[in-house]
């Protein structure tokens, strides 16, 4: 595959990707704002995929630093993010039913 | 991607697109407190899948550095998702840096590892071995 159909093909996966964020983000709660900040967060260290691959393949001793790096990094988001969103979540669940029984 | 695609290379695109798909789902249940437990779930387990697709890479060879760095990114991870609530913002500003930082140093290590051999516009492909 030549290089600028690959851009292309890029291109396409970046517009459409663009046009699914949109959607998906638009309608939240705004009191869901604070847990949808974290989850991003710790979906966004999807890059781990390409920093495992740096260290896995090891082709050169500057690349593997950077990778080692970069994924302690992605390793702390994935794990912190996905902890606090769990907690603010079950604050929610907490307060909820007390505000039901308070309208009832 | 290339036409011929080996076996083992399916799976791993194929792991990549359940990932891609739970991740999409995940953000779209976070936008109703009903179903926002699900995006938790739906998040943790694309990621899970997306790892275990890399980690089937035949190109891989030193597992020990990747399971230290992943090791050693759980053990600063879990006290920041123990942090109070009232320090929630700054801990995702935090986040949000080491997440920059992490895609800066892949993109730094490609570009370097594949910089004598790129042209002007050819620096869009994914790393793809």
């Amino acid at each position: 595959m030549n290089s600028s159909s690959t851009l292309i093909n890029a291109l396409f996966i970046f517009v459409l990707a663009g046009f699914i964020g949109f959607e998906v983000i638009r309608r939240v709660s705004p009191l869901l704002h604070t847990p949808l900040m974290s989850l991003t967060n710790a979906l966004d260290a999807i890059a781990v995929v390409g920093a495992i691959l740096l260290v896995g393949e090891h082709k050169s001793q500057l690349s593997a630093i950077f990778g080692f790096i970069a994924v302690v990094a992605a390793a702390s988001n994935i794990v912190g993010g996905f902890l606090i969103t769990d907690r603010m979540l079950k604050m929610f669940k907490s307060s909820r039913p007390a505000a039901k029984t308070a309208a009832k | 991607m290339s036409p011929d695609l080996a076996g083992g290379q399916v799976v791993i695109e194929l792991l990549y697109l359940v990932a891609s798909v739970l991740f999409i789902l995940s953000l779209k249940w976070m936008s109703s407190p009903t179903t926002a437990r699900h995006g938790i779930w739906a998040g943790e387990v694309g990621m899970v899948l997306a790892i275990c697709g890399t980690l089937l890479h035949h190109g891989i060879i030193d597992y020990k550095l990747i399971a230290i760095a992943l090791v050693l990114g759980t053990i600063i991870g879990v006290p920041l998702g123990r942090v109070a609530m009232t320090a929630v913002p700054q801990r995702t500003a935090l986040s949000h840096a080491f997440g920059a930082l992490c895609v800066t140093l892949v993109g730094s290590a490609e570009f370097y590892l594949r910089s004598p051999g790129i042209s002007r516009f050819g620096t869009a492909p994914c790393p793809q071995p």
